[in-house]
Protein backbone atom coordinates (compact mmCIF):
# COMPACT_ATOMS: atom_id res chain seq x y z
CA UNK A 1 0.00 0.00 0.00
CA UNK A 2 1.09 3.59 -0.49
CA UNK A 3 0.89 6.77 1.57
CA UNK A 4 -2.87 6.92 1.04
CA UNK A 5 -3.40 3.84 3.17
CA UNK A 6 -4.85 5.58 6.26
CA UNK A 7 -7.71 6.96 4.18
CA UNK A 8 -8.07 3.77 2.21
CA UNK A 9 -8.00 1.57 5.26
CA UNK A 10 -10.71 3.68 6.80
CA UNK A 11 -12.80 3.46 3.65
CA UNK A 12 -12.22 -0.28 3.33
CA UNK A 13 -13.28 -0.83 6.91
CA UNK A 14 -16.46 1.14 6.28
CA UNK A 15 -17.09 -0.59 2.99
CA UNK A 16 -16.42 -4.13 4.02
CA UNK A 17 -19.58 -4.39 6.07
CA UNK A 18 -23.15 -3.33 5.22
CA UNK A 19 -23.97 -2.45 8.84
CA UNK A 20 -21.03 -0.04 9.07
CA UNK A 21 -21.87 1.39 5.68
CA UNK A 22 -25.45 1.98 6.81
CA UNK A 23 -24.24 3.71 9.99
CA UNK A 24 -22.15 6.13 7.94
CA UNK A 25 -25.11 6.68 5.65
CA UNK A 26 -27.22 7.59 8.68
CA UNK A 27 -24.54 9.90 10.08
CA UNK A 28 -24.35 11.81 6.80
CA UNK A 29 -27.64 13.36 7.91
CA UNK A 30 -26.02 14.55 11.16
CA UNK A 31 -24.95 13.31 14.60
CA UNK A 32 -27.17 10.65 16.16
CA UNK A 33 -27.44 8.73 19.44
CA UNK A 34 -26.21 5.11 19.43
CA UNK A 35 -29.71 3.92 20.26
CA UNK A 36 -31.15 5.59 17.15
CA UNK A 37 -28.32 4.29 14.98
CA UNK A 38 -28.87 0.73 16.23
CA UNK A 39 -32.62 0.72 15.67
CA UNK A 40 -32.70 -0.43 12.00
CA UNK A 41 -30.55 -3.49 12.72
CA UNK A 42 -31.69 -6.87 13.92
CA UNK A 43 -28.51 -7.46 15.91
CA UNK A 44 -27.80 -7.17 19.61
CA UNK A 45 -26.39 -3.96 21.02
CA UNK A 46 -23.02 -5.56 21.91
CA UNK A 47 -22.52 -6.65 18.25
CA UNK A 48 -23.60 -3.23 17.07
CA UNK A 49 -21.16 -1.53 19.44
CA UNK A 50 -18.35 -3.60 17.90
CA UNK A 51 -19.17 -2.10 14.51
CA UNK A 52 -19.13 1.39 16.02
CA UNK A 53 -15.77 0.66 17.60
CA UNK A 54 -14.32 -0.34 14.22
CA UNK A 55 -15.55 2.91 12.70
CA UNK A 56 -14.22 4.88 15.67
CA UNK A 57 -10.84 3.13 15.65
CA UNK A 58 -10.27 3.86 12.00
CA UNK A 59 -11.19 7.49 12.57
CA UNK A 60 -14.32 7.74 10.48
CA UNK A 61 -16.61 8.57 13.39
CA UNK A 62 -16.31 9.81 16.95
CA UNK A 63 -18.66 9.50 19.88
CA UNK A 64 -19.28 11.46 23.04
CA UNK A 65 -21.23 10.45 26.13
CA UNK A 66 -23.49 12.97 27.77
CA UNK A 67 -25.38 11.57 30.72
CA UNK A 68 -26.80 8.24 29.53
CA UNK A 69 -26.74 9.10 25.85
CA UNK A 70 -23.78 8.36 23.61
CA UNK A 71 -23.88 10.41 20.42
CA UNK A 72 -21.90 9.59 17.27
CA UNK A 73 -20.82 11.88 14.48
CA UNK A 74 -18.72 11.62 11.34
CA UNK A 75 -15.15 12.91 11.30
CA UNK A 76 -14.67 14.27 7.80
CA UNK A 77 -11.81 16.40 9.13
CA UNK A 78 -9.95 13.21 9.91
CA UNK A 79 -10.16 12.19 6.28
CA UNK A 80 -9.19 15.70 5.24
CA UNK A 81 -6.20 15.59 7.59
CA UNK A 82 -5.05 12.19 6.37
CA UNK A 83 -5.20 13.35 2.80
CA UNK A 84 -6.28 16.79 1.67
CA UNK A 85 -9.68 17.08 0.08
CA UNK A 86 -8.11 18.40 -3.10
CA UNK A 87 -5.83 15.38 -3.42
CA UNK A 88 -8.83 13.17 -2.87
CA UNK A 89 -10.84 14.99 -5.56
CA UNK A 90 -7.86 14.88 -7.88
CA UNK A 91 -7.70 11.10 -7.42
CA UNK A 92 -11.40 10.86 -8.32
CA UNK A 93 -10.86 12.84 -11.53
CA UNK A 94 -7.62 11.05 -12.44
CA UNK A 95 -9.28 7.64 -12.21
CA UNK A 96 -12.33 8.90 -14.03
CA UNK A 97 -10.06 10.10 -16.87
CA UNK A 98 -8.37 6.69 -16.89
CA UNK A 99 -11.71 4.93 -17.19
CA UNK A 100 -12.88 7.28 -19.96
CA UNK A 101 -9.61 6.70 -21.81
CA UNK A 102 -9.96 2.92 -21.59
CA UNK A 103 -13.62 3.08 -22.55
CA UNK A 104 -13.20 5.46 -25.53
CA UNK A 105 -10.27 3.43 -26.82
CA UNK A 106 -12.35 0.24 -26.63
CA UNK A 107 -15.18 2.03 -28.47
CA UNK A 108 -12.75 2.86 -31.27
CA UNK A 109 -11.97 -0.80 -31.65
CA UNK A 110 -15.60 -1.91 -31.66
CA UNK A 111 -17.03 1.10 -33.53
CA UNK A 112 -19.67 3.30 -31.96
CA UNK A 113 -23.13 1.86 -32.34
CA UNK A 114 -25.11 4.90 -33.39
CA UNK B 1 -10.85 30.80 -16.98
CA UNK B 2 -8.63 31.41 -13.93
CA UNK B 3 -6.91 28.59 -12.08
CA UNK B 4 -6.57 28.66 -8.31
CA UNK B 5 -4.14 25.96 -7.19
CA UNK B 6 -5.65 26.00 -3.68
CA UNK B 7 -9.12 25.14 -4.93
CA UNK B 8 -8.86 23.79 -8.46
CA UNK B 9 -7.56 20.67 -10.11
CA UNK B 10 -6.72 19.73 -13.65
CA UNK B 11 -6.29 16.32 -15.24
CA UNK B 12 -5.32 15.62 -18.82
CA UNK B 13 -5.02 12.52 -21.00
CA UNK B 14 -4.13 11.72 -24.57
CA UNK B 15 -6.83 9.29 -25.65
CA UNK B 16 -6.02 7.13 -28.66
CA UNK B 17 -9.45 7.60 -30.19
CA UNK B 18 -10.92 10.22 -32.51
CA UNK B 19 -12.62 13.23 -30.98
CA UNK B 20 -16.13 12.18 -32.06
CA UNK B 21 -15.72 8.85 -30.25
CA UNK B 22 -14.56 10.49 -27.02
CA UNK B 23 -17.47 12.89 -27.39
CA UNK B 24 -19.87 9.96 -27.71
CA UNK B 25 -18.43 8.40 -24.56
CA UNK B 26 -19.31 11.62 -22.70
CA UNK B 27 -22.46 12.76 -24.49
CA UNK B 28 -24.35 9.50 -24.91
CA UNK B 29 -25.68 8.42 -21.49
CA UNK B 30 -25.55 4.75 -22.54
CA UNK B 31 -21.79 5.12 -22.88
CA UNK B 32 -21.37 7.65 -20.09
CA UNK B 33 -22.69 5.37 -17.33
CA UNK B 34 -20.14 2.71 -18.25
CA UNK B 35 -17.12 4.71 -17.07
CA UNK B 36 -18.29 7.54 -14.78
CA UNK B 37 -18.09 5.56 -11.52
CA UNK B 38 -15.71 2.73 -10.74
CA UNK B 39 -17.07 -0.83 -10.57
CA UNK B 40 -18.80 -2.23 -8.63
CA UNK B 41 -20.57 1.11 -8.17
CA UNK B 42 -23.21 1.36 -10.91
CA UNK B 43 -24.10 4.73 -12.43
CA UNK B 44 -27.61 5.30 -13.73
CA UNK B 45 -28.57 8.34 -15.75
CA UNK B 46 -31.87 10.13 -15.17
CA UNK B 47 -31.16 13.17 -17.33
CA UNK B 48 -28.26 13.97 -19.63
CA UNK B 49 -29.47 17.12 -21.39
CA UNK B 50 -26.45 18.48 -23.20
CA UNK B 51 -27.44 22.11 -23.63
CA UNK B 52 -27.03 25.20 -21.42
CA UNK B 53 -29.48 24.83 -18.52
CA UNK B 54 -29.98 21.13 -19.25
CA UNK B 55 -30.27 18.70 -16.36
CA UNK B 56 -27.36 16.39 -15.56
CA UNK B 57 -28.83 13.88 -13.13
CA UNK B 58 -27.05 10.70 -12.19
CA UNK B 59 -27.39 8.17 -9.41
CA UNK B 60 -24.61 6.02 -8.05
CA UNK B 61 -25.78 2.65 -6.80
CA UNK B 62 -23.54 0.77 -4.40
CA UNK B 63 -23.42 -3.01 -4.25
CA UNK B 64 -25.78 -3.20 -1.29
CA UNK B 65 -28.35 -1.03 -3.06
CA UNK B 66 -27.44 2.24 -1.32
CA UNK B 67 -27.95 5.10 -3.73
CA UNK B 68 -26.43 8.57 -4.04
CA UNK B 69 -28.38 10.85 -6.35
CA UNK B 70 -26.78 13.95 -7.82
CA UNK B 71 -28.56 16.73 -9.67
CA UNK B 72 -26.35 19.00 -11.74
CA UNK B 73 -26.71 21.40 -14.64
CA UNK B 74 -24.90 21.79 -17.95
CA UNK B 75 -23.79 25.41 -18.36
CA UNK B 76 -22.11 25.37 -21.75
CA UNK B 77 -21.91 22.75 -24.47
CA UNK B 78 -19.88 23.03 -27.65
CA UNK B 79 -20.32 19.94 -29.81
CA UNK B 80 -17.26 17.66 -29.69
CA UNK B 81 -15.20 20.38 -27.99
CA UNK B 82 -16.43 21.51 -24.60
CA UNK B 83 -18.78 20.64 -21.74
CA UNK B 84 -19.17 22.86 -18.69
CA UNK B 85 -21.31 21.64 -15.80
CA UNK B 86 -21.86 22.33 -12.11
CA UNK B 87 -23.51 20.88 -9.04
CA UNK B 88 -24.30 24.42 -7.86
CA UNK B 89 -27.39 24.37 -10.07
CA UNK B 90 -29.79 21.72 -11.32
CA UNK B 91 -31.69 21.53 -14.59
CA UNK B 92 -33.34 24.83 -15.58
CA UNK B 93 -30.76 26.79 -13.52
CA UNK B 94 -32.52 26.10 -10.20
CA UNK B 95 -29.95 26.57 -7.39
CA UNK B 96 -28.80 23.61 -5.31
CA UNK B 97 -28.32 23.94 -1.56
CA UNK B 98 -24.77 22.55 -1.40
CA UNK B 99 -22.73 24.02 -4.24
CA UNK B 100 -19.34 22.36 -4.54
CA UNK B 101 -17.80 22.59 -7.99
CA UNK B 102 -17.91 23.61 -11.64
CA UNK B 103 -16.13 21.38 -14.16
CA UNK B 104 -14.88 22.25 -17.63
CA UNK B 105 -14.25 19.34 -19.99
CA UNK B 106 -12.27 20.08 -23.15
CA UNK B 107 -11.62 17.86 -26.17
CA UNK B 108 -8.93 18.80 -28.70
CA UNK B 109 -7.47 17.04 -31.70
CA UNK B 110 -4.08 15.49 -31.07
CA UNK B 111 -1.75 13.61 -33.47
CA UNK B 112 -2.40 10.43 -31.47
CA UNK B 113 -6.14 10.98 -31.13
CA UNK B 114 -7.72 13.35 -28.64
CA UNK B 115 -6.43 15.50 -25.82
CA UNK B 116 -8.92 15.26 -22.96
CA UNK B 117 -8.73 17.88 -20.22
CA UNK B 118 -10.93 18.18 -17.15
CA UNK B 119 -10.69 21.17 -14.83
CA UNK B 120 -12.71 21.22 -11.62
CA UNK B 121 -13.06 24.50 -9.71
CA UNK B 122 -14.24 24.21 -6.11
CA UNK B 123 -16.14 26.75 -4.05
CA UNK B 124 -14.03 26.80 -0.84
CA UNK B 125 -11.95 24.56 1.39
CA UNK B 126 -14.71 24.62 4.04
CA UNK B 127 -17.33 23.45 1.58
CA UNK B 128 -14.93 20.81 0.32
CA UNK B 129 -14.44 19.41 3.78
CA UNK B 130 -18.18 19.37 4.24
CA UNK B 131 -18.41 17.60 0.90
CA UNK B 132 -15.99 14.99 2.20
CA UNK B 133 -18.78 13.98 4.56
CA UNK B 134 -21.72 14.62 2.24
CA UNK B 135 -20.34 13.15 -0.94
CA UNK B 136 -18.97 9.89 0.32
CA UNK B 137 -19.89 8.07 -2.87
CA UNK B 138 -16.88 9.39 -4.76
CA UNK B 139 -14.55 8.65 -1.91
CA UNK B 140 -15.88 5.13 -1.81
CA UNK B 141 -15.51 4.95 -5.54
CA UNK B 142 -11.87 5.93 -5.21
CA UNK B 143 -11.33 3.37 -2.51
CA UNK B 144 -13.09 0.72 -4.55
CA UNK B 145 -11.09 1.40 -7.68
CA UNK B 146 -7.88 1.26 -5.68
CA UNK B 147 -9.01 -1.94 -4.05
CA UNK B 148 -9.76 -3.38 -7.49
CA UNK B 149 -6.34 -2.30 -8.72
CA UNK B 150 -4.73 -3.85 -5.70
CA UNK B 151 -6.66 -7.09 -6.22
CA UNK B 152 -5.44 -7.17 -9.83
CA UNK B 153 -1.85 -6.69 -8.69
CA UNK B 154 -2.25 -9.47 -6.17
CA UNK B 155 -3.83 -11.75 -8.74
CA UNK B 156 -0.96 -11.25 -11.17
CA UNK B 157 1.81 -11.33 -8.53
Amino acid sequence: MNSQSPVLNAAFHALSDPTRRAVIQQLLAGPAPVKTLAEPFAIGLPSFMKHLRVLEDCGLIMSRKSGRVRTCRLRPERLAAAESWLTEQLAVWERRADRLTAYAESLTQHEVAE
Amino acid sequence: MSFNSELDLKVSRIIKAPRDIVWQAWANPEHFVKWWAPAPVVTTSQAHELFPGGAFNTTMVLEDGTTFAGKGCFLDVEQQARIVFTDALQGGWRPNSEPFFTAVITLEDHPEGTRYTAVAMHVSAEACERHAAMGFADGWGTALSQLAALAEQLATA
